[in-house]
């Protein structure tokens, strides 16, 4: 090989591997440079799992839980809550690979929630005009217990309301 | 100093052997990764992408580098199907192959970063996306392919198949030893995450004992263990991440999964396979252990989780396969297969 095509080849190398680790360093998890920390966070057996539910609450007074395929259109349950939970909800953990909130404060989590209520509000308008209007959205912690081949809900924790109207999530947790 | 390290790069990288059979590797990975996965890898659903709404999407380091569009527009989705479709015959094939590998790699790259950017990460594409790529830049790629026969048959005539080598010629290392260092790095940083965000105690078998056990689906959060009352604020539990997919536990898995020494066996195994990966960069005798090692991991995963996305790094082994070797002991086989026949037909 010319030492030309040598000096390409070496910075070609440099670059996948100084990205690659870049993303184990961070840690983050992207595509295709991933610091692949699947299943690493430590559990025990028969501890509870928790569920983030998003309740939409319309002018007729209905309440039913958000559908986000049906009524986002992503393209999958599991991508949302996974974004969901990188984007707005946020990690306790400063290092968390798909999401970092080192400072988080309750002002910076209000703003993000208010954010994510308000896109949802939107898309849904968008996307199926005729459909009573959101007035409302309650995001709710579900503490879910693995009980024989399924999950119980233990106790219900509410996080916080978006009112449409004020156009403002508001916390309830102390 | 310099002269030093220089002569050690270019020995580790611009070295020739006849070991890696690239050209034999590319039809394997392109037919082993699209024909197979084309479902898996979500390509058979791209139309589910072109009607996501932009506000829900989380672009991937390479979407916001190359200012590219989020959700695909649908009128490209049928058109780059079939882009795909032909480009993964084409580089099966041979047919103009060093652009069709690249053509493919980019187009994968492209597809793949649009897929994961809605909030999944496939883990099991990313590897094989860049052996992919690193393979479309090797020399000798263009071996066993149509091309090859064509420029054979143009400067001998038809002497095919008696004259046709495909396995001929010595080549340099660097792609096998970048796809390599990538594969290691890629289990190195697995293993070193469960230690980073599960401490020494995830080897207790424990975490590997709920994931197993898990009813499905649980598609929920884990509390981050060990916080303080004041992290906590946002909802009283203080959830550190998501709870993985884990396809669905068979049976097998299901009762190994009530045994915590086997748990723990399993636990450790598997840090340990994953965080020592790397030294097979150094001790290169020790690939094929960690290779078999390493179909044993992913096999058992396939036989207990019935979770096959990561069959596509099995794939990559392939690169590894002395092929050549493989050939001779095939070809000194089939005679004494045929003797033994002929012997017991008397």
């Amino acid at each position: 090989m010319r030492l030309s095509s040598k000096l390409l080849v070496s910075a070609f190398i440099l670059t996948l591997l100084a990205l690659q680790l870049v993303a184990i360093i961070g840690p983050f998890d992207d595509w295709p440079f991933a610091s692949n920390s699947m299943f690493a966070y430590y559990r025990v057996p028969g501890e509870p799992a928790y569920d983030i539910a998003i309740l939409l609450e319309d002018e007729t007074g209905q309440v039913r839980r958000l559908d986000p395929v049906r009524d986002l259109g992503v393209p999958s349950a599991d991508s949302f809550r996974r974004l969901v939970f990188s984007r707005w909800y946020g990690s306790t953990d400063p290092a968390f690979p798909q999401g970092k909130y080192p400072d988080d404060s309750r002002a910076a989590f209000v703003a993000r929630l208010t954010d994510l209520s308000r896109k949802i509000v939107n898309v849904i308008r968008r996307r199926n005009p005729a459909a009573p209007a959101i007035t409302a959205i309650n995001i709710d912690l579900r503490t879910m217990l693995p009980q024989g081949n399924g999950w119980t809900s233990q106790r219900e924790t509410p996080i916080g309301q978006y009112s449409v109207a004020s156009d403002q999530f508001s916390l309830l947790t102390q | 100093m310099l002269n030093l390290l220089w002569k050690r790069w270019d020995q580790f990288w611009f070295s020739s052997s006849d070991r890696y059979q690239y050209g034999l590797f590319r039809i394997l990975l392109v037919i082993g990764l699209f024909v197979v996965a084309w479902d898996e890898w979500q390509f058979g659903n791209l139309s589910a992408l072109s009607s996501a709404p932009v506000e829900f999407t989380a672009p991937t380091f390479l979407v916001q580098l190359l200012h590219l569009s989020i959700p695909l527009s649908p009128e490209l989705v049928t058109p780059l199907r079939w882009l795909l479709r032909i480009l993964i015959l084409t580089s099966a094939l041979g047919l103009a192959t060093r652009f069709s590998l690249i053509a493919l790699a980019t187009l994968n790259l492209y597809l793949n970063s649009l897929i994961n950017s809605f909030g999944f990460i496939d883990h099991a594409t990313t590897l094989p996306s860049l052996t992919l790529l690193v393979l479309a830049l090797a020399p000798g790629v263009a071996q066993f392919s149509l091309d090859a026969l064509i420029a054979h048959i143009r400067q001998n005539g038809w002497t095919f198949p008696k004259a046709f080598k495909p396995l001929a010629g010595s080549f340099p290392v660097w792609p096998a030893h970048l796809i390599l260092v990538i594969m290691a790095l890629a289990y190195f940083s697995s293993g070193y995450s469960k230690i980073r965000f599960g401490s020494l105690t995830w080897m207790d078998g424990r975490t590997l004992a709920t994931y197993l056990g898990d009813p499905r689906p649980a598609d929920y959060f884990v509390a981050q263990p060990n916080l303080d009352a004041q992290a906590r604020w946002r909802d009283g539990v203080g959830l550190g991440s998501f709870v993985y997919s884990t396809g669905n536990p068979t049976r097998l898995a299901r009762a190994l999964s009530t045994s915590m020494p086997a748990m723990a066996l399993l636990s450790i195994f598997t840090v340990l396979f994953e965080i020592t990966f790397p030294l097979v960069l150094i001790f290169r005798r020790l690939l094929p252990i960690y290779l078999i090692m390493g179909v044993f991991f992913h096999v058992g995963i396939m036989l207990t989780l019935s979770l096959y996305s990561f069959y596509s790094y099995l794939v990559c082994y392939l690169l590894f396969v002395d092929w050549k070797q493989l050939e001779t002991l095939v070809v000194r086989a089939i005679p004494r297969w045929m003797r033994t026949k002929s012997v017991e037909s008397v």
